[in-house]
């Protein structure tokens, strides 16, 4: 294939999976601009190796690991720097405001909950439960993380596991969210 | 049937599993209440998690997000990047500036560095006005030709300085003979300790010259050539991990030089640059030069991926990451030698010498053309240096006893 319409071959792929990336990465860092840059880094890389070579059939699955990796990686990140920021910020949620706010209040601490988990968890386990919560089947998680088909279902037992002892190490029990 | 696994359990649970396999477990769940069990826990922490997962979407569902300018403004950014590195005018500065300054073969040197320090190749001293890399070589046994220009880089002082810093931080020089004269072949061979090749075709007696043997070795530090690409404008082009601490190690055994005829002092590949004044004259005309070198040696950590360090190489040298993975792929990192083409050689092309592909690289110098054939034989890498008609350069190479 020319690197002309490897190049085409590209913008497509662009164009077909870009608001899906955006989409998970959005969900896992939290911030929209955030997600439109790692999104941008993961085409980035993709842009470089759909030059050297033809993408073979799992792009898409290419793509959700690369993101999931990147997303991962920036929480976790963010999540080292700023724990102090972060409890501060917990102190002011617990501090209930009025009715009006409340929910948009009670939404937001419970996404910085997941994520604080999401961060302290290993990160293929994190990996596994953002992919599957985004509605990929056992066989799309197995060729896109690269795992056996036959261990999926364990491997999702043992992260949702890993997950709920962080979260109720960190918070408690979730029902006080 | 036996208790259900964790995994089947949880597949099943999420609808993986056949018609056929549903149906086992399900005969099986009905009459054992302990895998009924771990079926309701399994089932109950999915759902729990699942629900908290589900809330990280909950407020990024309303956001839309248009792909086609997201892809314009990726396509600009890749612009801006293209457009930060040197331009061909930049090139073509750089290579009189290099020719001017009588290094004609050299300027890969100094930007090579990086690249071929990692890939530990260096510069040996092959011919002496005739600066040759090898790449990562256990043992050569091929030659293999590349287009490659790093003298983009030569221009960046900082750079440089770098570099230059680097190498006398990090390289340790255990051998670096003078080059000695030897009257006969035997006595060049004892010297050198292998046999001297001589050109049959030439019935005039050539003077002999044996090279010194040179050897370092050197840790690479990543964290420092990383800052090295960065200054380079290549920010982008991520050496390995495993790079890091890697302990290289080479090793150029001594070399021979046949000298025929009226040859430059010095090499005649200098001729072109260091008698400016006698440009076009044909002096030297009759004057050839073999070199033979017996293949380098390299220790390096087997964990080094050498194709990917040379991909990495060759995009610091300009290439495309296509051009660069299509190259690394023809060739054999363990036994090849990458002979860098300079970008003012007019020619080369691939022969056949002594029943093994060589590189005739034809260039011209002030006074006249000259040209370098290379080939490996038998553990010997070759280089048959001359001036004027080259076309007679592979049947001068044939006649090698």
């Amino acid at each position: 294939m020319s690197e002309g319409s490897r190049v085409g071959e590209f913008e497509t792929l662009f164009v077909k999976h870009y608001p899906r990336i955006v989409g998970i990465l959005r969900r896992i860092v939290g911030d929209h601009g955030r997600a439109e840059d790692l999104a941008s880094e993961v085409f980035l890389k993709l842009y470089r190796q759909s030059l050297v070579q033809e993408p073979d059939g799992n792009v898409s699955g290419w793509l959700y690991r690369t993101a999931t990796n990147l997303g991962i990686d920036a929480l976790r990140a963010t999540a080292r720097r700023s724990r102090f920021e972060q409890a501060a910020g917990q102190d002011a949620g617990q501090n209930k405001p009025a009715e009006n706010g409340f929910e948009r209040v009670a939404r937001f601490e419970r996404e910085h909950r997941v994520r604080r988990v999401l961060a302290e968890i290993k990160p293929a386990q994190a990996q596994l439960l953002l992919m599957r919560a985004s509605g990929n089947s056992y066989k799309e998680l197995a060729a896109a993380l690269e795992i056996e088909p036959g261990s999926v279902g364990t491997l999702l037992v043992r992260a949702e596991a890993a997950f709920e002892q962080r979260y109720r190490e960190l918070f408690g029990s979730e029902e006080d969210v | 049937m036996n208790c259900v696994s964790e995994n089947n359990l949880r597949a099943y649970h999420d609808a993986e599993l056949g018609a056929a396999q549903d149906t086992e477990i399900e005969a099986h769940l009905s009459g054992c209440a302990e895998c009924a069990k771990r079926l309701g826990e399994i089932a109950a922490t999915a759902a729990r998690v699942e629900k908290q997962m589900v809330a990280l979407g909950a407020s990024s569902a309303e956001i839309k997000i248009d792909a086609q300018a997201a892809l314009s403004r990726f396509k600009a950014q890749q612009d801006a990047r293209v457009e930060t590195m040197p331009s061909r005018a930049d090139f073509a500065a750089h290579e009189s500036s290099m020719r001017a300054r009588g290094s004609r073969w050299r300027p890969l040197w100094i930007g090579a560095v990086a690249a071929t320090i990692l890939l530990c190749s260096l510069a040996f001293p092959f011919g002496r006005g005739l600066a040759q890399r090898f790449l990562g070589t256990l043992r050569v046994e091929k030659v293999q030709p590349v287009r490659l220009d790093f003298s983009a880089l030569d221009g960046n002082r900082p750079l440089q300085e770098m570099l230059r810093q680097m190498i006398s931080d990090k390289v340790v020089v255990t051998a670096d003979e003078k080059p000695q004269p030897a009257s006969t072949a035997a006595d060049a061979s004892q010297l050198a300790g292998f046999s001297a090749h001589v050109l049959s075709a030439r019935t005039d007696t050539p003077k002999f010259i044996v090279g010194g043997q040179h050897a370092f070795h050197m840790t690479i530090d990543r964290t420092r050539l990383q800052d090295i690409f960065d200054q380079a404008g290549r920010a982008d082009l991520l050496l390995p991990a495993t790079l890091d601490g890697a302990n290289v190690s080479v090793n150029v055994p001594r070399s021979i030089m046949v000298e025929y005829g009226d040859c430059p002092e010095g090499h005649p590949a200098d001729a072109a640059q260091t008698a400016p004044a006698q440009a076009h004259s044909g002096a030297w005309a009759n004057c050839l030069a073999l070199e033979e070198v017996p293949s380098p040696l390299v220790n390096m950590p087997p964990d080094l991926n050498l194709q990917q360090l040379a991909e990495i190489g060759f995009q610091l040298a300009g290439m495309s990451a296509t051009q660069a993975r299509n190259l690394g792929q023809t060739i054999d990192w363990k036994s090849t030698l990458v002979l860098p083409i300079p970008r003012f050689a007019s020619s080369y092309s691939q022969v056949t010498v002594n029943g093994v592909p060589g590189t005739l690289i034809e260039g011209s110098g002030r006074r006249g053309p000259d040209y370098v054939l290379v080939w490996v034989k038998n553990g010997i890498i070759y280089g048959l240096v001359g001036h004027g008609d080259s076309s007679n350069a592979v049947a001068l190479a044939n006649t090698l006893n």
